[in-house]
């Protein structure tokens, strides 16, 4: 399964003298955390990175979903908010997003059903345990601390995970790639790429198609922001996202950049909390 | 009282050990400790005020002042529209504005609106359109368009104008709004938790940091020390990652089973690891009020990092049930003990009185009155030490624990007494001497059952409690008296057939404590009885808390700073770590009936779902300490 985008440059913002939509404003802008999102993003440093990306991704994926499940949840009287009828393609200011059919053709689909496959798509790498490891068991996590019993003699017999797989291949070969020393696969980092592009369609959509239907509304927008504000600061932090993928909603960061809730690149990708007070520095506003 | 040759009586096992050879899992509490540092630049939740409002600029004042906004009929926004239909490059590429909306999706927007506008009342959102602005329709736009258009709506809000248009979450159906309410709910949850990870986090790197710049610390153990710190930070990620579910588990045995759900030992699949699993049936703790409780046990072993509190490492939830992972705790509980022994010598009595006292004093210091504290709320760990449980009544000062807190929160909804599914006792009223051992035995027989039932037993909970005018951290030293006296007579002091008579002997505890004339007690331990078991202004700690109760001469000679790690009187003999046998489970159906449960929700549906897990939210939580080796 894969993607493709249709861009439409020029589409991206009118510019007339239009005022732009109320998520380019300032004073929509807000959120609900105050401070430095990079104390949430930025790799601690006793954290291999590819274990740490794992983890984000997980977590910025989680909270897309909560922000899908309001689009996506059944009114009663009119049905989904987000419906073929009212957003019959994937679409984001001048973008349209298409998916590619069996025979490998980009065709238009209505945005819940691209929604939808993306969902399925995301939520079968995540669990994935081949691509997303969580055993705890294998050499690298051999620790044998019991929790609240002993070692107990009936475990049932492990198939071995990824690390035991890879590592002699590897280790000939003397290939490196993201997230080895962690037991993740070679493909993990076009794996959590291609899930972040995926997710950054999702939220230019419910922006650019949701964001008075219902975000406004039902005063979710700020929710919104912040989940947006989070999965972009960890994506350039991490270059898992490219311009062209954030152009949709380029107005929108350049107000957190200089607002300074996210840092200007390049910047160190290390949390470093050895120092005295042991906070990473606030980004200069 | 040391007539060792009774075979029902225990022993003592006092002394410090010498002999600790057997797995003692006391001191746990040295490493995992999380300090509540709190460096200046971590992101601060912006938290609801009172209303479950998020207070920020922008989101409530709006009323006032844009008033041309939204019904502003502006003709050069049309024209906009179209030029820009006319733009667009690729045909079919069905790119569409942000805010356009064709004749036909207007008109669908436009109903809706009209039909949902004003019509129902009790938005959480506060924001009642006035009966005035109804139809919404209705003037100056109406008026513009009305000329020309032949009363054709007016055009919906766009994303371009001056002003948003009012908010209206009345157009949508209840389950949107509740879904709004649950995600803004699990958002603000998240970063809540996610600052405080980072902060803990964040001070573990610093506890290794200075680790590692300690000289008396070797080399080899400075690296060991950091290959074990950074493994169970990826385990912990990892865990977090992983959506806890029960199937993750496999089950060994029920081992308690209540009006609210049951408590399974369990095995994790996948690495073997054992631990006590309870269970409770969301609707069961929705129907009977238990929301603020389940809340506040939650919250209680998640802050809690004391030996003397069993360890919560993980709750979650699915569509029908709340889990809560424990440690399992091999030896039983005080109450099978008393079942079994009948009484206890003053000096096997005294050894747990002293760790309850302890135990109790961890709980306060936490900021929490357990107001249930019971002989079955009181578990024995491997090494025959104590541990407190079932913190399902406790009250610590979060809004989040006050039932009346949930009750507002879900609006309403018949709520069936407590009292309904009481079992009943087989129990006659009966006189609390010797004489009655046959009508005593009956009780106890009973007792197990009770236990299990809705309302459970009243027998140790303090007067002050019924009385509702108030109570406070006194109520948990008056229930100390009440289990010592049923350790050292046989009987709690207020025993009886009904419940409610229970509460009556409690409320008029003066004319109903007997002391039966055939069984001495030791001066001081009748003393510190009547000590406990009086008016809450009279009673023991009330003034200086726990340090007042250890004071006590019945507690003459007891080394309170060792007393985990000295043996225990009763030390359960395991043949495995699955050992059951201080569960009496062969009173327990044993019969899984969580499908069966699972499928009722399922067939109430989406919608239930939705609203169960709204006041469940925050519920879910992962316990770092779980992971660290050593």
């Amino acid at each position: 399964m894969s993607f493709e985008s249709q861009g439409n440059p020029e589409g991206t913002f009118p510019s007339s003298s239009r005022r732009p939509p109320f998520f380019f404003r300032e004073e929509y802008a807000g959120l609900i955390v105050k401070g430095n999102f990079m104390t949430l993003a930025a790799k601690p440093k006793l954290v291999e990175e590819g274990e740490w990306l794992a983890h984000q991704v997980v977590e910025q994926y989680r909270l897309l979903e909560q922000m899908i499940d309001i689009i996506k949840v059944v009114d009663d009287r009119t049905g989904r908010i987000c419906n073929p009828d009212v957003c019959p393609t994937m679409s984001a200011s001048g973008h349209t997003y298409t998916w590619l059919d069996n025979n490998k053709n980009p065709i238009k689909i209505p945005a819940i059903q691209y929604i939808n496959l993306v969902q399925k798509w995301i939520v079968g790498k995540i669990n994935d345990p081949s691509i997303f490891p969580t055993d705890t068991t294998s050499p690298s996590f051999s620790a044998a601390t019991y929790a609240s019993g002993s070692l107990t003699p009936m475990s049932t017999p492990q198939p071995l995970g990824p690390t035991n797989l890879n590592a002699p291949l590897s280790q000939l070969s003397g290939r490196e790639w993201l997230g080895k020393t962690s037991g993740f696969p070679e493909t993990f980092e076009s794996d959590i790429k291609s899930i972040y592009r995926q997710m950054m369609r999702c939220y230019a959509h419910i922006y650019h198609g949701h964001w008075l239907d219902p975000f406004w509304n039902v005063s979710a927008y700020k929710e919104l922001n912040t989940c947006f504000v989070h999965f972009i600061n960890v994506g350039k932090l991490f270059g898992l996202l490219g311009d062209k993928e954030i152009e949709p909603m380029q107005p929108l960061i350049d107000i957190w950049l200089a607002k300074g809730l996210l840092p200007p690149l390049p910047q160190p990708k290390e949390n470093v909390p050895v120092t005295a007070g042991g906070a990473p520095q606030a980004a200069p506003a | 009282m040391n007539n060792n040759n009774q075979p029902n009586r225990l022993h003592l096992n006092f002394g410090f050990g010498g002999d600790r050879n057997n797995n003692n899992n006391y001191n746990q509490d040295s490493s995992g400790r999380a300090f509540p540092t709190t460096p200046s630049t971590f992101p601060q939740p912006v938290f609801p005020n009172q209303a479950g409002q998020q207070e920020v600029w922008g989101t409530q004042q709006t009323n006032n002042g844009y008033g041309g906004g939204y019904f502003m009929g502006n003709p050069y926004q049309q024209a906009q529209y179209q030029q820009q239909q006319g733009n667009l490059p690729a045909p079919g590429a069905a790119y569409r504005s942000p805010g356009y909306n064709d004749g036909a999706n207007g008109l669908v927007h436009q109903f809706s609106h009209q039909n949902l506008g004003g019509a129902r009342t009790g938005s959480p959102y506060g924001r009642q359109p006035s009966p005035s602005q109804r139809p919404r329709t209705a003037g100056a736009t109406g008026q513009q368009y009305g000329g020309y258009l032949g009363g054709h709506m007016p055009r919906q809000p766009s994303l371009n104008d001056e002003e948003p248009p009012q908010k209206a979450p009345e157009k949508y159906s209840d389950n949107v709004l509740r879904q709004a309410k649950v995600s803004v709910g699990l958002v603000s949850t998240f970063f809540k938790d996610s600052v405080q990870r980072a902060r803990d986090r964040n001070q573990r790197a610093l506890e290794l940091e200075s680790i590692m710049k300690e000289p008396s610390i070797s080399d080899a153990r400075k690296v060991q020390k950091e290959i074990n710190m950074r493994r169970a930070e990826a385990e912990y990620l990892r865990f977090l990652r992983t959506k806890e579910k029960p199937e993750n588990f496999s089950t060994l045995k029920i081992i308690g089973k209540g009006a609210f759900g049951e408590v399974k030992l369990v095995q994790r699949k996948n690495d073997g690891k054992i631990y006590a699993l309870k269970s409770l049936v969301k609707t069961e703790m929705f129907k009977k009020d238990q929301l603020a409780h389940v809340r506040s046990e939650r919250d209680i072993l998640a802050e809690s990092d004391s030996p003397w509190v069993v360890k919560l490492h993980t709750t979650f939830q699915d569509t029908t049930f709340l889990y809560m992972l424990m440690e399992f705790l091999p030896g039983g509980d005080l109450m099978t003990m008393l079942i079994k022994y009948e009484i206890f010598t003053e000096d096997i009595t005294r050894f747990y009185m002293a760790e309850i006292t302890l135990a109790i004093e961890a709980v306060h210091k936490l900021g929490f009155i357990h107001r249930d504290i019971k002989p079955d709320n009181i578990l024995l760990d491997r090494g025959g030490h104590i541990k407190l449980t079932d913190f399902g009544l406790s009250t610590g000062f979060h809004k989040e624990h006050e039932a009346s807190y949930y009750k507002k929160l879900l609006a309403g909804g018949p709520h069936k007494s407590a009292r309904d599914n009481r079992n009943s006792m087989n129990l006659d009223q009966i006189q609390l001497t010797v004489s009655n051992r046959a009508q005593i035995n009956t009780w106890r027989k009973s007792r197990r059952q009770l236990a299990y039932s809705t309302v459970g037993t009243p027998d140790y909970i303090a007067p002050e409690i019924f009385s509702g005018q108030g109570y406070d951290f006194g109520c948990d030293w008056w229930s100390v008296g009440t289990i010592m006296f049923e350790c050292l007579i046989g009987w709690p002091p207020f025993c009886a057939e009904e419940p409610h008579d229970t509460y009556r002997k409690i409320v008029d505890w003066p004319r109903n404590l007997h002391f039966p004339p055939d069984q001495q007690l030791g001066a001081e331990a009748e003393d510190f009885i009547k000590r406990l078991i009086c008016d809450a202004e009279h009673r023991l700690g009330r003034i200086g808390g726990a340090h007042e109760i250890k004071q006590h001469p019945f507690f003459r000679g007891v080394q309170w700073d060792g007393l985990r790690r000295i043996r225990a009187p009763f030390e359960p003999k395991l043949v495995s770590n699955i050992d059951t046998q201080y569960f009496p489970i062969d009173e327990i159906d044993q019969n899984d009936n969580s499908a069966t449960l699972r499928a009722q929700t399922a067939q109430a549906g989406e919608d239930v779902a939705a609203e169960m897990s709204l006041p469940f939210i925050g519920y879910t939580y992962k316990r770092f300490d779980a992971f660290r080796g050593s």
